[in-house]
């Protein structure tokens, strides 16, 4: 990034940055110190303010049962969703770059989802999914008990997934329909004149070609999964029935706002960081890398 | 006094050095072109004439002032970039403009200075266009427009013809010519193409590795040619440059394991290994054998690779139809006052005293 | 290419039209839904097709919700950040590119590090500088011990304080503080060819003048993309607003959706709510519909 062309003033480049800095100061780096001073220490019940505790307040988290299920549904929900929505674009994808007539249209056709704010989203879903007023309600006059999100939990955790995936699918169908497009046309006309068909040249030559958006999306999707979670659990389940849903996102907030115990909360916003960075990392690291194959 | 002058002047960037201390005068109201194979630090010369390089050490003077500190827009100077570099949001007339609506005059003499400017280049009727929808050679010439239109005393061109094919090229060098006879201004042109160089110069600067090897006038550089470099570099196809020793006291050179040719004077060097040059197109028939391996019919005239006896490979310019056949012998002869020598160690030109004044009517060596 | 292949174009067809209905399925619902009667949206089997009370679900969902007000919260939210972080970016951006200065790559880092965390995982301290957005300087003016010195000195003790709970700055501020659109308008600066700045230099342009001149005008199309992704992403923020609109009257759109379904067990109003649903989503919709090219754009380069 080094350039040869550039201004020497000395004050200006200063007074360009300062705003972006003084908000992300404010806004980022400091609230994100707060955190680790807060998950390392306690409120005084009588006041006098905090008191160092170590790594008391992580021992804790890591005893407890609800919080390992926290981070246990959390995966199945990031996961499901993610290869759930990967997978589904992927399909798309492929046939709208074989659809060159039209595939304009279709394009809108497929992404607009994205527009879709979680709340409404989750609304939505929640009305489609209700018991008693959505498509399953007639099937639940039949046989009473048989979908119930608001008393089975595997019922709420898939609601929550398909709602999430549906959320996903156009984001991720935007990347592939662009990775495809960026396969040298002459890569599939040799194949064609090898005599490879359509669904061959997918198999052979698109499909292995997408692995490295495939990793880039995996990445994505799992970070947003882990983290992006909060408004569709808090409109569908919020958490429930019995904490089957209660994402780790969604405790944070619950045992922060709700349950005032800050510390535990920034500890687990800790936790959560360290995931995010974990999974970043592995994006720079690995995928990035492999995205310059292209 | 010169138009620009360098004292010394030296360009270092970290532990590397791409301008090693180059004295340098450009003659006002010259031509110059600064011609030199890619990297030699040719464009660094000019982009630091221009301000956009900052100079490690020495001095620059434009016009006896020292510039080195200058802002590029104090210094009198305009520029055409190899790309032209052209706003591409903006039109023809608004990128001519441009450097005067910086520097504040009012907008009627902008479009009067434009508009004068825009028919001095033929330029008129595209004032209203944006820089995508001009060909290549109309971009160069709104290049040339927003370099002029400030009225600079010096012009700077990096490589301004290198993306122009080849026929546009030929023509552009010549409108390049009669602005630089109408301005009168002076012109510095940086270039890697030497047909270029020696068509447009009145005063060449021969660069290689970031020094200067020579400087002068075209035919001065191509007929006393300072250097190995030089006179590798200049000339195509290339001078054959052969292994050769001094004998009969530097009156005679003897090309390795060959013909011992006379010299027109006496060669005064340390050793007696020497390199001895002659361009393809001074090769006439004669006495030398030589194995003809292949022919280039380039139509007007033939370009003949031979080896000789040693198989020391020599190229030479025959007539057409005289070309011999490929696999044939041929006959050569080297005009003693077309060879040069070069010290093989140092690639200096070696001079000849003269102990008689030959009757030629060309230049002497 | 020549090639017949009538049934698989026929699958391609058939796939990609149960797909985009799949997709649109649940979105239909919601419709048919808002254009139901209470009774309508309760019966069973389910309506498939609207009926004639849209318009008056929309009203009532309108009323209800105080729409009016709200829709005004998150349209001065959704502008705020989306002219908030394009200025800053571009300012940001400029400076790291265009300049050579010694903190340089330090800013750099520090500004690009921001992608890394979203503001989910940091809400709850995030939350505690909302409510004191002066508490950073206040805490380091405690720590460094000038607060008592100044005390000691003058008497007067230093508190700082700006609360921005329920402000529209408390909503827009912290949205704005990641770097998403700094590394876009970064790479964007990138590709512009470094003779053209050479160019405005000879011309004699300073800086400033060469943002104005070029790069504003240049990276016009940037700077739609990068609106389209904003407004969409701010108007859609739910956690965020919700923690920092303690009163109910200053909730954005999307908050108030959640406050349309009553808590507990009884049966919500499906017909009202789905109407309120619609109008929550249209804004970000519309964008995106009419803007498909810029909103394309910015979501494949944000993320590269």
């Amino acid at each position: 990034m080094e350039r040869r062309a550039t201004f020497r003033t000395p004050l200006l480049p200063w007074l360009l940055v300062l705003p972006q800095l003084l908000i992300i100061f404010v806004f980022f780096y400091w609230p994100t110190g707060e955190a680790f001073v807060w998950a390392f220490t306690l409120e005084q019940p009588w006041g006098g303010g905090r008191a160092w505790v170590g790594w008391q307040n992580f021992a804790e988290i890591f005893s407890s049962v609800h919080y390992w299920h926290s981070v246990r549904i959390s995966i199945v929900y990031a996961l499901g969703t993610s290869l759930l929505a990967i997978g589904s674009a992927l399909l798309l994808a492929l046939f709208v770059d074989r659809e060159v007539k039209g595939s304009r249209h279709w394009r809108i056709a497929l992404i607009w989802p994205y527009a879709i704010a979680a709340p409404a989203i989750g609304m939505i879903f929640r009305f489609v999914f209700d018991p008693r007023a959505g498509v399953f309600s007639m099937l639940n006059q039949m046989m009473p008990g048989l979908w119930d999100p608001s008393l089975n939990g595997t019922h709420a955790m898939l609601m929550l997934i398909l709602a999430g995936a549906w959320q996903l699918v156009a984001y991720n169908f935007v990347f592939f329909l662009a990775g495809l497009q960026s396969i040298p046309r002459g890569l599939t006309e040799a194949a064609a004149m090898d005599g490879a068909g359509p669904l061959r040249r997918m198999r052979d030559i698109q499909v292995p070609l997408l692995a490295p958006t495939f990793f880039f999306l995996l990445v994505i999707n799992l970070t947003d999964s882990f983290t992006n979670s909060f408004g569709l659990v808090h409109i569908m389940t919020d958490g429930g029935p019995a904490r089957s849903t209660d994402l780790m996102v969604f405790k944070i907030y619950a045992d922060g706002f709700k349950g005032l115990d800050y510390s535990g909360a920034a500890a687990q916003s800790i936790i959560l960081m360290l995931l995010v960075v974990l999974l970043t990392f592995v994006q720079f690291r690995f995928v990035e890398r492999k995205m310059h194959y292209r | 006094m010169a138009a620009i002058a360098f004292r010394k002047a030296r360009k270092t960037y970290g532990a590397n050095t791409a301008i090693h201390d180059v004295d340098l005068e450009l003659p006002e109201g010259a031509f110059v072109v600064i011609l030199g194979p890619s990297g030699c630090g040719k464009s660094t010369l000019l982009r630091m004439i221009a301000g956009l390089e900052e100079i490690s050490g020495g001095d620059l003077l434009i016009h006896g002032t020292r510039m080195n500190e200058r802002e590029p827009k104090d210094r009198g100077c305009a520029m055409v970039f190899q790309n032209y570099a052209l706003y591409p949001h903006m039109t023809v007339a608004e990128n001519i403009a441009y450097p005067l609506k910086v520097a504040g005059l009012p907008k009627a003499e902008r479009q009067a200075r434009v508009a004068e400017v825009a028919a001095a280049l033929e330029l008129s009727a595209l004032l209203e266009r944006r820089p995508g929808q001009l060909s290549g050679g109309q971009r160069q010439r709104v290049a040339m427009g927003r370099a002029m239109v400030r009225r600079p005393k010096v012009f700077l061109y990096d490589e301004p013809l290198s993306n122009l094919d080849a026929k546009l090229r030929v023509q552009m060098r010549l409108e390049l010519r009669r602005l630089h006879e109408q301005l009168g201004a002076t012109s510095v042109l940086v270039t890697h193409d030497q047909q270029e160089a020696m068509t447009l110069a009145d005063h060449m600067v021969v660069m290689h590795a970031g020094r200067v090897e020579q400087v002068g006038s075209p035919r001065e550089i191509y007929e006393r040619p300072a250097t190995l470099f030089v006179a590798g570099f200049i000339g195509a196809p290339a001078m054959n440059l052969l292994p050769a020793e001094l004998v009969q006291g530097g009156r005679a050179v003897r090309i390795a394991g060959g013909p011992v040719l006379p010299l027109p004077g006496r060669a005064r060097h340390g050793s007696a290994a020497v390199t001895l040059g002659i361009r393809p197109e001074h090769v006439q028939p004669g006495e030398i054998a030589a194995q003809v391996e292949m022919v280039e019919d380039l139509g007007s005239s033939a370009l003949v690779h031979a080896r000789l006896g040693e198989g020391l490979a020599m190229a030479f310019h025959t007539a057409a139809e005289a070309a011999p056949a490929r696999g044939g012998r041929a006959g050569l002869h080297l005009p003693a006052e077309r060879l040069h020598l070069f010290d093989p160690v140092t690639g200096r030109r070696l001079a000849l005293e003269r102990e008689t004044q030959p009757a030629l009517d060309y230049a002497p060596l | 290419m020549v090639e017949r292949r009538p049934l698989l174009d026929i699958f391609t067809h058939l796939l990609l039209l149960l797909s985009a209905l799949a997709l649109l399925l649940p979105v239909w619902l919601a419709f048919v839904a808002a254009t139901q009667d209470l009774a309508g949206v309760s019966r069973i089997p389910i309506n498939w097709l609207p009926g004639p009370h849209l318009w008056e679900n929309l009203q009532e969902a309108w009323t209800r919700g105080g729409f009016a007000t709200r829709f005004t919260t998150s349209l001065i939210v959704a502008v705020g950040v989306t002219l908030g972080k394009i200025v800053l970016a571009m300012l940001a951006a400029f400076a790291i590119v265009f300049f050579q200065w010694r903190a340089r790559m330090l800013v750099f880092w520090a500004i690009f590090l921001t992608l890394m965390l979203p503001l989910e995982v940091r809400i709850v301290p995030t939350y505690a500088v909302a409510a004191n957005a002066l508490r950073p300087f206040q805490a380091i003016l405690d720590a460094t011990g000038l607060t008592a010195l100044v005390q000691m000195l003058t008497g007067i003790e230093i508190s700082l304080e700006w609360r921005m709970l329920n402000t529209p700055a408390g909503l827009i501020l912290p949205l704005i503080a990641t770097a998403t659109g700094t590394f876009l308008y970064r790479q964007f600066f990138l590709t512009i060819p470094e003779e053209l700045v050479e160019a405005a230099k000879m011309d004699g342009a300073g800086p400033l003048r060469f943002l104005r001149d070029v790069l504003v005008p240049l990276s016009r199309t940037t700077m739609a993309a990068l609106a389209t992704i904003l407004f969409v992403y701010a108007w859609n923020q739910y956690l965020w607003p919700l923690l920092v609109t303690t009163e109910p009257e200053r909730a954005t759109v999307m908050v108030q959706l959640s406050r349309m379904v009553p808590r507990g067990d009884a049966l919500p109003q499906w017909n009202i709510v789905m109407a309120g649903v619609l109008l929550a989503m249209l804004p970000p919709l519309a964008i995106v519909v009419l803007m498909q090219r810029w909103f394309v754009r910015g979501l494949v380069q944000t993320e590269k």
